[in-house]
């Protein structure tokens, strides 16, 4: 026997489930342009409690005691979000590598009217015009400028790849550079994701403890563990009252409250490594006492383990060290030839062989013995030449005749005849460094090395972005599932409207018959 | 595509955006291939046909470099047959004077006037001798900077210049690694006659035309006249023409293979631009085709997006 009341009771419960359904509706709707909101959904079930098991038949046949709301459930597939943050890690690392290498070809585009094919080009063809008039003090001129525009075309190349490496991984010349170094920078975001994600973790679980599904705070939750795939590559394991612990390819980031592995980056301790990766990601314990020295080879997707490659010397993918090492070879081994030629000096003939320069004090003009090298380095010596340091030695740029144009016999360092001031058959052999194969270039000549560098370089830029073509169409399709699990469709919210606001109707009109019913049955005591 | 699934405003909103911006981006490199006319303007664009572009640089750079060796190398080389012409010319002229003199009826006072108009060619020889060109000494060998013939005396001629037996060579680069000499030295064509002071007692030094010619001036001042010496120096004027002729013709050998490496470079640079072409330039009207299309392509995106955004159950609520 059901009691009078049962019937208002029951209205009052239905009125306040339909109420909270549409606050749920409410708050689904209010979020259908929130990024990493999951629709939430009203678990409704019969209440059952007032029929136990020994209860006669007669009572179990008796109407039900309404409904009640279960829980509120988040749609996810935690499937999908696993295996979204390993391929957006793969995303993250191909997408950061061809912003990278867009930025290295820009530098060193040969395609373009300024690179230094071109500056060498300027260089033959004035050798070629000196060695056909090689007393013209315009055509000296000329091929001094050439040398000049060579050099500076060769440091503001490395200068720039030098800017751009350092900007990922500091200068070890210079340690203030590694503070503000996109790794440096990546690791203080990782490191405070780490740690919001912990402090997550507590509140979930206390929230999840008390009996409540803290909606909000998971979907807060799997936003960061998105963002952090895009850095590293991570492993998500779910742990007891949602708890979700975290690690890199083995090494524990976040287990239950706390953070077991922050990141540090610090100059590379080792003298004979320093050059090939000048910084180095280290994982910290809790207690910041170092427990993985070098996590290179954790990291092996996310725009970290990006930033890591290109600036470090791995000759498997782009990375700015190998790039430079070659225009240090190209700068040093043209730079040497060229030299050898303005000094040649050959005593084993008799009498020697030398080369040699015009004496513009004597008049008529005569040759003299070439002393001036073309090009230094930066201690003004000729021993160590790197793209960044060559530069035109300032007694040539100030005295243009001292380029030994002429070749001839000499004697105890003075030409035999020293009216051969025409003869420009020395300054015709730089010309011809064009056609030479250089030793220390792998037997190539100068050009065809710079264009086997584009070579290189433009198949390996081409299959990253190729890479990052197809990978994005992945990710792409894997968003577009995600969302489709979990995102708010309008039209799907807006029938759950009509839906509980129609029963809310109902279980008012219910209430207010059932109150005529009990306003009769006082009525008739009467 | 996949068949049923659950739609969300999200994923609509976010495949909408990739579409438009997929066709956005198409049209954009479409856009800079035409304006630019090139369709690989960095390494990534096309890495092969990166090296075919560089490559062709660098051999057209070349040729240009040949080219205008060429060029100079001819002028020069055009001047100097000038130059000879006119010694021929001069050596004629001293041949029918020679002739003219020999001849036994002359006076003093006529063969007085031949040893005038003699001295006179001697000094425009020296004249062609020291040509310039392009501010140098042709005929100097590689000492460019000083005339190279001098008047120690009246009447000599001295050569300063490098000697045919030295070094005289001043060549130029026109095809890979090979040469060419553009000058010939002025003892070969011309001789001299000087007398030298440095022995003891001096010896008078002289070869060629300018000794024949000073020795042709001497006999005609010679007193009493030796008919038989000035005849005797047709014969040598004779072999100095034919030396003149000799230089003239290698000059003329060199003149010509200097223009058939010049049409062979053009013929080469020719196909070497073709070659470049092919692989750098865009196919214009392809690519303005396919730039319509794709424009079209866009244009139906934004329309069916923009139904697909505003259709929902609120438009019938």
């Amino acid at each position: 026997m059901t009691s009078s009341l049962s019937g208002i009771y029951n209205a009052q419960r239905s009125l306040l489930l339909n109420q909270a359904a549409l606050d749920v509706v409410n708050n689904n709707v209010a979020n259908m342009n929130t990024e990493g909101y999951s629709k939430q959904t009203v678990e409704i079930s019969q209440i059952t409690t007032n029929v136990s098991a020994n209860a006669s038949v007669y009572d179990a046949a008796q109407a039900g005691g309404g409904a009640q709301i279960d829980a509120i459930t988040r749609s996810r597939d935690t499937y999908l979000d696993s295996y979204y943050r390993q391929e957006n890690s793969t995303l993250s690392y191909d997408s950061k590598m061809s912003d990278l290498s867009t930025l290295v070809e820009d530098s060193t585009n040969e395609l373009s009217d300024s690179g230094i094919m071109d500056s060498l080009n300027s260089f033959y063809t004035a050798a070629q015009n000196l060695s056909n008039a090689p007393t013209d003090s315009v055509a000296r001129s000329e091929y001094v400028q050439s040398m000049v525009a060579l050099s500076d075309k060769f440091n503001s190349t490395a200068d720039q790849l030098t800017q751009l490496r350092t900007s990922l991984v500091g200068d070890p010349t210079d340690p203030s550079t590694l503070a503000t170094s996109q790794i440096s920078l990546t690791t203080e975001e990782l490191n405070s994701k780490l740690s919001q994600l912990a402090d997550l973790n507590k509140s979930i679980v206390l929230s999840t403890t008390q009996g409540t599904t803290p909606n909000g705070l998971l979907d807060t939750r799997d936003q960061i563990l998105d963002d952090l795939s895009s850095y590293i590559p991570i492993t998500v394991t779910q742990g007891a009252n949602n708890i979700a612990n975290v690690s890199m390819n083995g090494v524990s980031l976040v287990n239950g409250y706390n953070v077991e592995g922050s990141f540090s980056v610090i100059t590379n301790p080792d003298p004979t490594e320093v050059d090939n990766n000048p910084a180095v990601v280290q994982i910290l314990d809790k207690d910041g006492n170092v427990k993985v020295p070098d996590a290179s080879k954790y990291i092996t997707s996310g725009s970290m383990a990006a930033i890591l490659d290109v600036g470090g010397n791995d000759s498997s993918t782009l990375n700015i060290k190998g790039i430079m090492t070659q225009l240090d070879q190209l700068a040093s081994s043209f730079a040497s030839t060229v030299n050898g030629i303005q000094l040649y000096n050959d005593a084993s003939t008799t009498p020697a062989t030398g080369s040699f320069c015009i004496d513009n004090s004597t008049t008529p003009a005569t040759l003299k013995q070439a002393t001036e090298a073309l090009f230094y380095d930066d201690t003004n010596t000729t021993t160590n030449i790197t793209a960044a340091n060559i530069h035109v030695n300032s007694a040539i740029v100030s005295n243009p005749f001292e380029i030994a144009t002429a070749r001839g016999d000499m004697t105890a360092g003075v030409p035999d005849d020293n009216t051969a001031t025409g003869d420009g058959s020395n300054v015709l052999l730089m010309a011809q460094v064009r056609s030479q194969k250089l030793l220390a270039l792998g037997n190539t000549t100068a050009e065809s090395f710079i264009t086997a560098m584009q070579g290189e370089m433009g198949v390996k830029t081409e299959s990253i972005s190729n890479n990052l073509d197809s990978q994005q169409a992945v990710v792409d399709q894997i968003s577009s599932r995600k969302t489709s699990a979990t995102g708010v469709n309008l039209d799907e919210e807006l029938v759950d409207l009509v839906k509980y606001q129609r029963a809310y109707e109902a279980a008012s009109k219910i209430f207010s018959v059932s109150n005529e019913i009990l306003q009769t049955i006082i009525a008739m005591a009467k | 595509m996949s068949s049923y699934t659950r739609v969300t405003s999200t994923s609509s909103n976010q495949s909408i955006i990739n579409i438009i911006q997929n066709n956005r981006s198409k049209l954009n490199q479409l856009n800079e291939e035409i304006s630019s006319g090139v369709k690989v303007s960095k390494p990534s664009d096309d890495a092969s046909a990166t090296i075919n572009i560089l490559n062709s640089n660098v051999s057209l750079n070349k040729i240009d470099s040949y080219l205008s060796n060429i060029s100079t190398a001819t002028s020069e080389m055009d001047t100097v047959d000038t130059q000879l012409q006119s010694v021929v010319d001069i050596i004629d002229r001293v041949k029918v004077l020679t002739t003219q003199a020999a001849n036994g009826t002359n006076s003093t006072t006529e063969l007085a006037s031949v040893n005038t108009e003699i001295e006179q060619l001697t000094e425009s020889l020296k004249g062609i001798a020291n040509t310039q060109f392009g501010g140098k000494y042709i005929f100097g060998g590689v000492n460019t900077e000083t005339a190279p013939y001098t008047t120690p005396v009246d009447g000599e001629a001295q050569y300063t210049g490098t000697p045919q037996t030295g070094n005289y060579q001043r060549n130029t680069e026109i095809s890979d690694n090979i040469t060419v000499t553009t000058n010939l030295p002025g003892d070969q064509v011309f001789g001299y006659y000087y007398t030298d002071n440095s022995t003891s007692p001096a010896t008078v030094q002289g070869q060629g035309l300018f000794n024949t010619l000073a020795t042709l001036s001497t006999a005609l001042q010679a007193d009493p006249v030796d008919y038989s010496a000035i005849s005797g120096k047709l014969d040598d004027l004779d072999t100095d023409l034919s030396t003149v002729l000799t230089a003239s013709a290698q000059v003329g050998g060199t003149v010509n293979r200097l223009d058939m490496t010049k049409s062979k470079l053009e013929n080469d640079s020719v196909n070497l631009q073709s070659f470049k072409s092919d692989n750098q330039d865009i196919d214009m009207a392809s690519t303005i085709s396919n730039l319509s299309y794709q424009e079209t392509a866009l244009q139906a995106s934004l329309q069916v997006s923009s139904k697909m955004m505003k259709t929902s159950l609120l438009d019938y609520m």
